[in-house]
C-alpha cells in the first residue's frame, strides 16, 4: 500500500475492523503522528460492550506517545457541518467529516481508487 | 455558516436549567470558574469544542444539539415541565431523554417520508370532570379504536402506533416519577413511563397518562404537561381522579368485566376465589388491586372487602398468578436498557437505514444501541460485511 497523507481521522469502522483483527496498535504504530482520533469517536468505541475500554485504553496511551491526537471539533467553525451531517450520519462519523472537511485538503487518492480505509 | 458563541451558549443555558443545575455545580465539575459558565451561557466566550463535548454529556444531550440554529429548541411543554419540577428532587435525566426521542421521532418521520398519524383527539373542550365522564370517554375512545370490549393487549403500541401519542419507557433512578405526559414538537403528545414499574403497574399509568392527555393536556387553561410524583397520602385532586377512572374503564371496560365475572362465578357455582381475582386480572393485564378497585366501583364488591383483601392475602397475588402461567416479571434486564422503544419507531428507523437515509450508526444512536452489536446483527441478519 502506498499512501501519502498528513493526517487521517479515525471512525470507528476503522477501529473496530482493525480491533477485531488485532491489528489496531500495529496499524496506528506504522504512522505515528498521523492521526486523530474525534472525541465522539472515543465515546463510541467506550460504548462498545466487549473490545471499548481495550480500544480507549489504547488510543489514549498511544496519544501520550504523540502516535495520535484526540481531539474535538471547532463548535463554531465545524459545527455547523457537523450538526447538518448529524441528522443522518452518527455522532463519530459526522465528527470525522466534519474535522477531515475544514482541516485538510483532500488529497486525490481519498477519492480515487487507492482509498485509504480510513480516511474521510 | 459558522454558530456564533451567542446561540451556543443559550442553549448550554437551557440544557443546565432543564437539570436544575447552578452555574457553580457546572463550574465545580469542569474545573472552571463560575464567571466562565456564567461568560460560556452569555455567549462573551466561545467555548471549545472539548468543553462543549464534556458539557454535552455533562447535560445528557447529543452535542448536535447546542449546534442547532436559532434559540434553544424546548418546546412549551417541555420548557413547562422543567420548570415544573425545577424545586423538586426528580430525576430529570428521563425527561430530557424524552424530548430528545420526541425530536428524534420528527426527524424519522421526515427522513422516510411517511405522515406523522392524526392527533388523539382534543376531549378538552367536553367539559369531561366526574369519573362517570372519564368512564364515558372511556367508552368513547375504545369505540373510537375499534377495541371493542376486549382486553387490550400492546397498550404502547395501541398508544403509539394507532392514537398518535409517542410512547416510551424509560428506567427513572430514583423511581421518583412514574410517568409524564407532555406537549412535544408540532403539539404532539409524548409519553413515558417509569421502566422500573411492574409491568401492570405500567399499563396502568399508561392509560393514566392518556387520560390526562386527552381531557386535560389540550385544555386552553390547563398546563401543558404532567408528571405523576409518588403518590403522597394528600388529597387526590379532581383531574388525577379523573384520569385514574379513565384509566380503570379503559383497561377493564363495564361490559366486559361484568361478563367476565358471570363466567367466573358459573364456574365456581358462585364462589369467587384468590385464582379467580389472579384469573380476572391477567385477562385485563392490570395488577390484582387494580382489578378488585374495579370491582368495587362496579358494585361487586364491598370497600371493606378488597381493603381486607389486599391486607391479609394480596401478597400471593405474584405466586398464584405464576402457577397460572402468567408472566408477571419483566424479562432479565428489562429496566435495565436505556429506553423502550415503541415498534413504529423502530420501524420507521430501520426503514431509514434499509434506504440508505441514515447510516448504521445513526441507526444505532437510534434505536440506543451499542454500533458494534448492531453492526455484527445487521452483518448476520442481512448476510453481508456492513461498512
Amino acid at each position: 500500500m502506498s499512501v501519502r497523507a498528513d493526517r487521517v481521522v479515525l471512525d470507528n469502522t476503522f477501529l473496530s475492523t482493525l480491533q477485531a483483527a488485532q491489528a489496531l496498535e500495529w496499524v496506528l504504530g506504522l504512522w505515528p503522528g498521523w492521526w486523530i482520533a474525534p472525541l465522539d469517536v472515543i465515546d463510541e468505541a467506550a460504548a462498545w460492550r466487549s473490545h471499548g475500554a481495550r480500544v480507549t485504553a489504547l488510543l489514549h496511551r498511544l496519544e501520550t506517545a504523540g502516535t495520535v491526537e484526540i481531539a474535538a471539533f471547532d463548535p463554531r467553525i465545524e459545527g455547523a457541518l457537523f450538526a447538518r451531517l448529524s441528522r443522518t450520519l452518527g455522532q463519530g462519523e459526522s465528527a470525522v467529516i466534519a474535522i477531515a472537511y475544514h482541516r485538510g485538503t483532500p488529497p486525490p487518492w481519498m477519492i480515487g481508487e487507492h482509498a485509504a480505509p480510513a480516511t474521510t | 455558516m459558522s454558530i456564533d458563541n451567542e446561540s451556543i451558549g443559550a442553549k448550554l443555558q437551557a440544557a443546565r436549567r432543564a437539570l436544575a443545575l447552578t452555574q457553580t455545580d457546572v463550574a465545580t465539575q469542569m474545573g472552571m470558574v463560575t464567571s466562565t459558565v456564567s461568560a460560556i451561557e452569555a455567549g462573551k466566550r466561545a467555548v471549545t469544542g472539548a468543553e462543549l463535548h464534556t458539557l454535552a454529556r455533562m447535560y445528557g444531550r447529543p452535542v448536535a444539539y447546542f449546534l442547532g440554529d436559532g434559540a434553544p429548541a424546548a418546546t412549551t411543554g417541555f420548557t413547562y415541565l422543567f420548570r415544573a419540577v425545577a424545586d423538586k428532587l426528580v430525576d430529570r435525566k428521563p425527561l430530557v431523554m424524552l424530548e430528545h426521542l420526541a425530536a428524534d421521532y420528527d426527524l424519522l418521520e421526515e427522513i422516510v417520508d411517511t405522515p406523522p398519524l392524526p392527533m388523539p383527539v382534543d376531549y378538552s373542550r367536553f367539559g369531561f370532570r366526574t369519573e362517570q365522564d372519564a368512564e364515558t370517554l372511556a367508552d368513547m375512545e375504545r369505540a373510537r379504536l375499534g377495541l371493542g370490549d376486549g382486553p387490550i393487549l400492546d397498550l404502547v403500541d395501541l398508544l403509539d402506533g394507532t392514537a398518535g401519542v409517542r410512547t416510551f419507557l424509560i428506567p427513572v433512578q430514583d423511581q421518583n416519577w412514574s410517568s409524564v405526559s407532555v406537549r412535544g414538537p408540532h403539539d404532539r403528545p409524548a409519553v413515558a413511563v417509569n421502566s422500573k414499574e411492574l409491568v401492570y403497574r405500567r399499563r396502568f399509568d399508561l392509560a393514566h397518562e392518556y387520560g390526562h392527555i386527552l381531557a386535560h393536556l389540550y385544555r386552553l387553561d390547563g398546563p401543558p404537561a404532567h408528571i405523576e410524583m409518588e403518590a403522597s397520602a394528600s388529597r387526590v385532586p379532581a383531574d388525577e381522579r379523573f384520569a385514574d377512572a379513565f384509566a380503570a374503564a379503559f383497561l377493564m371496560p363495564r361490559r366486559a368485566v361484568l361478563g367476565q365475572l358471570d363466567l367466573v362465578l358459573r364456574a365456581n357455582n358462585g364462589r369467587f376465589t384468590d385464582f379467580d381475582v389472579v384469573h380476572l386480572a391477567m385477562h385485563f393485564g392490570v395488577s390484582g388491586q387494580a382489578m378488585t378497585n374495579r370491582l368495587v366501583t362496579l358494585r361487586k364488591v364491598s370497600r371493606d372487602t378488597h381493603q381486607d383483601y389486599w391486607k391479609q392475602g394480596g401478597r400471593k397475588f405474584n405466586a398464584l398468578a405464576e402457577m397460572l402461567g402468567y408472566d408477571v416479571e419483566d424479562p432479565e434486564d428489562f429496566w435495565k436498557r436505556p429506553v423502550i422503544l415503541p415498534t413504529r419507531f423502530r420501524y420507521l428507523a430501520m426503514k431509514a437505514f434499509e434506504d440508505d437515509a441514515i447510516s448504521l450508526a445513526k441507526l444505532a444512536e437510534l434505536l440506543r444501541e451499542d454500533y458494534h452489536d448492531l453492526r455484527q446483527r445487521v452483518q448476520d441478519s442481512v448476510g453481508v460485511a456492513v461498512e
